[in-house]
């Protein structure tokens, strides 16, 4: 599993990348109650804004941790958020990512990249 | 320092074949802007006129005020920055900043200038070869003044720095507020911690804290730096120094931001602490094109005492932190820091440190390049101006003779140079050697200069230099 | 009717309107999204996310709900309580914090319920909060009645334009004399504003329209008009930059933004010499 700064995580599974927050990021929002999809088919840069993360408190902007299309996004987080919020990193998947360039991938930081980036801030 | 109670005033020294010669304006003390020439002869004097500071522009004209703001309500703020020619006609003026109504006085519009101001046409405000400053159009960047809140900073009212550009027609186009960048500034939490508590509070005005107190804004104009891709000096960005804080910053005209410091502290980085602490300075500015030394930076380095930050024996609460007894006038590689040339008290051949403090102004002074190499230097505080070379020679000296009333000071804000083509209307007058006075000689009327005996001491040792004064000093210092 | 109150713990506005229900003898259920509520808010949030404001802090609490209608924050949801919808316009969600409550608008609502939208006022009021009144300066009767009888804390007057151009601007009928009651009626507030956005204005209707910025000369006239309301060279009036994507006309979004408001200050001295421009951030 890869990090990117934005505090978005990406991990690559049969040609594919799995794409979620970080579980830093959904304490950061506290208790998520919307998460705002992108359709299937749309295609992103890295570093765009692909959806939202919604708690009572704050909106989030989502962040692409890579380039690439749209192939699947999870509903069930539609229908209960606070999937995000308990399991970040399995159930609370969000979007699965056809990447442009793998490289992109492999450039992101590692989780020890990531925790030392936690630590600066 | 021992100082004599007399001395003479006037031009004290002056080698027209190495200096640059034309002629110099300056504030004089509770009198008005004063022109003189190489000899010390008033040119003109546009009495009364105030100069905080006067510029002479090309054409024999003269920028000014027409006043400054009573101190019971105000902290030097200038009413007006008016531009009057060469028969006092006042031919522009801008006051329309902020409005005000002081108890007992006439509402008014002030300009609350302070310190500085630029023409354009010219980036710093003093002769550059082919950039002169416009006398009929163009806008004016002016140093001003604005009470604000801001809690970040601390808790009272403070005097707070802002730079407004205004058209000919007396618009203003452009605003900067320095309290609005606080963050920028690289404060540790040992200044925070003072500066809030005590944001160098000044009672006049009743009461406010002139936490920060630029004293001199300039251009950057073009460069090598930029023209060599380096953003942070576009031609059109501003370069500012705060006395309080000891920061001399580099704006960006289009956004506001800081792009360029040194300071608030000079022990962060190998290349600061060779720079060494620059404190409480003034006019400091970027060499423009077209002068020697083009693209350093040029600094009259106080000394005295200022800055924000951790207590010492000097200053038990943190609030002027930094002290030091004598000024340097420093030119530095803005990307490298490194000191290109330098004036202190050591090229002007006292020995550090015990004479050191023979060179020093603890506020006010200057630092002019000439188009020669030489430098125009004004330390404020005794009303001396000199001109020296590249070399440390010291080709011309003038001492104001103008000490106020009201204030006991013979004090010079700060003086420029300019050429005799600037001021048509005046004579292009003789210049005169003044060679300096052997002062082991010369005897006021009265005064004897006879040895009526000399007596041989039989085994009496030769003496020495300085290596065993009750202080380390010169070489020894170095080690 | 059922309604349902969303609330938060510790939000004393919630306890206001709660208190109001329970007087009024109005049954309510109440869902504490921080609490009990939470899967309740979610789902309700989910599915009518587009209706409901988010300030600064996130969701305005509380939320108020009959199953047709939302109304959000202190004043819309006693409004609504009290009278339907006949005080729409009134009132708005507001976005000020502790005890100050915004979002309400003398100037907008319909004026055979002002006795109402008044009444609401002063429930607010009797629980202690601290009102703020926006008006650009219309039914300056209703603004009189709350000046007598001391319902607003604070009165930020919009002056739209000058005065010829209210109605171009607004998009409704103003009788210009009503207008300059106001201004004189606003100074007298305990603490007041004066403010103008500088906006595009359409000049002419029709199928390519005539729209240009309001101009300094303009915005000259209308502090003149403040003096000359207020006798008074020193009030506080702000000139705000008009953002493009907050507007809710179509033909209003693509206009260049201004580059400086400067002009526009140094316009408004002449006659407001406090002036100041908002920062932008």
């Amino acid at each position: 599993m890869r990090y990117c700064k934005e505090h978005t995580w990406a991990k690559v599974e049969e040609g594919l990348v799995r794409v979620g927050i970080t579980d830093f990021a959904q304490g950061q929002l506290g208790d998520i109650i919307f998460i705002e999809l992108p359709q299937v088919g749309e295609v992103f840069n890295q570093g765009e804004v692909f959806g939202q993360a919604e708690s009572a408190k704050s909106v989030s902007s989502l962040y692409m941790p890579i380039s690439g299309e749209i192939k699947y996004v999870n509903d069930n987080v539609e229908d209960s958020p606070d999937l995000v919020n308990t399991n970040p990193y399995d159930e609370g998947w969000i979007i699965i990512v056809k990447p442009r360039n793998f490289s992109e991938v492999s450039a992101l930081l590692s989780e020890e990249g990531y925790t030392s980036l936690l630590e600066k801030s | 320092m021992s100082y004599p109670s007399v001395y003479p005033t006037g031009v004290t020294v002056y080698n027209p074949e190495k200096c640059w010669s034309g002629f110099t304006i300056f504030p004089a003390r509770e009198l008005g802007a004063l022109l003189i020439d190489m000899n010390g002869a008033e040119v003109n004097l546009w009495k009364g006129l105030h100069g905080f500071p006067n510029k002479l522009l090309p054409g024999g004209y003269v920028l000014g005020h027409t006043g400054e703001r009573s101190n019971a309500f105000g902290m030097q703020d200038q009413i007006d920055l008016i531009q009057v020619d060469w028969d006092g006609n006042v031919v522009w003026k801008f006051n329309q900043y902020e409005y005000i109504e002081d108890p007992g006085e006439e509402p008014q519009w002030m300009a609350r200038q302070h310190h500085d101001y630029q023409r354009a046409g010219n980036p710093v405000g003093y002769y550059v070869p082919g950039m002169e400053p416009q006398v009929d159009k163009g806008n004016t960047l002016i140093l001003c003044h604005k009470n604000v809140k801001n809690p970040k900073i601390a808790d009272k009212v403070l005097l707070d720095d802002v730079i407004v550009e205004v058209t000919w027609e007396g618009e203003i186009i452009w605003e900067w507020a320095c309290n609005e960048h606080f963050d920028e500034y690289g404060f540790s939490e040992e200044a925070k911690n003072i500066l809030f508590r005590d944001p160098n509070w000044r009672a006049s005005g009743g009461g406010m804290g002139d936490w920060m107190h630029i004293n001199s804004m300039s251009v950057l104009g073009p460069n090598r730096w930029y023209d060599a891709g380096d953003e942070r000096f576009h031609p059109d960005n501003i370069i500012w120094d705060a006395r309080e804080s000891n920061i001399i910053a580099i704006i960006e005209k289009k956004t506001g931001k800081l792009v360029w410091k040194v300071g608030p502290e000079y022990n962060t980085s190998p290349e600061l602490k060779e720079l060494g602490w620059i404190i409480g300075q003034h006019h400091a500015h970027m060499i423009p094109r077209g002068l020697p030394g083009e693209g350093n930076i040029l600094v009259f380095d106080n000394g005295g005492w200022a800055g924000y930050g951790a207590p010492n024996p000097g200053a038990p609460t943190g609030a002027k932190n930094a002290l030091r007894d004598y000024s340097r006038i420093l030119e530095f590689d803005p990307v490298t820091l490194k000191i290109v040339w330098q004036y202190t008290p050591a090229e002007a051949g006292f020995t550090m440190p015990v004479d050191a403090s023979r060179f020093y102004s603890p506020f006010i002074s200057s630092a002019q390049r000439l188009p020669n190499g030489n430098t125009l230097i004004t330390e404020g505080s005794g009303g001396r101006i000199i001109e020296v070379t590249q070399d440390h020679e010291l080709v011309w000296e003038y001492i104001s003779p103008y000490w106020g009333d009201k204030l006991k000071l013979n004090m010079i804000y700060r003086a420029y140079r300019v050429p005799y083509e600037w001021a048509p209307q005046a004579e292009r007058p003789q210049e005169v050697a003044i060679k300096p006075v052997d002062v082991t000689t010369f005897r006021v009327p009265g005064a004897s200069n006879l040895r009526k005996k000399e007596t041989v001491v039989d085994g009496v040792w030769s003496f020495q230099g300085d290596g065993a004064l009750c202080v380390a000093a010169d070489e020894e210092l170095d080690q | 009717m059922s309604y349902v109150l969303f609330t938060a713990t510790g939000c004393t506005r919630c306890k206001i309107v709660k208190n109001f229900m329970t007087d009024h003898g109005i049954a309510f259920e109440e869902k504490n999204m921080k609490a009990e509520g939470k899967d309740d808010f979610k789902k309700f949030y989910s599915a009518n996310r587009c209706f409901i404001t988010r300030g600064q802090d996130g969701v305005e609490f509380p939320v108020l709900t009959d199953g047709e209608e939302i109304r959000q924050g202190i004043g819309a949801s006693i409004a609504y309580l009290s009278a339907g919808k006949r005080l729409d316009g009134f009132f708005c969600v507001g976005t000020l914090h502790k005890e100050w409550v915004d979002g309400i608008h003398p100037c907008s609502g319909n004026l055979e319920h002002a006795d109402e939208f008044l009444q609401v006022m002063r429930y607010l009021k009797k629980s202690s909060m601290k009102l703020q009144v926006e008006t650009s300066g219309r039914n300056s009767h209703v603004l009189k009645q709350i000046l007598e009888e001391g319902l607003a804390d604070k009165v930020v007057m919009n002056v739209v334009g000058p005065t010829a151009l209210y109605s171009k601007i607004l998009r409704k009928p103003v009788v210009e004399s009503d207008i300059l009651k106001s201004i004189p009626l606003v100074a007298q507030f305990p603490s007041y504003q004066f403010q103008t956005t500088v906006a595009p204005i359409i000049r002419q209707e029709g199928d390519v329209p005539e729209i240009s910025y309001l101009t300094p000369a303009e915005i000259g006239e209308i502090a003149k008009l403040i003096e000359e309301g207020t006798g008074n060279k020193k009030n506080p009036y702000l000139i705000r930059l008009f953002k493009s994507s907050e507007s809710k006309d179509e033909r209003l979004k693509s206009i260049e933004p201004l580059s400086s408001l400067f002009p526009y200050r140094t316009a408004a001295r002449a006659y407001q010499v406090l002036t100041e421009l908002e920062k932008v951030i």
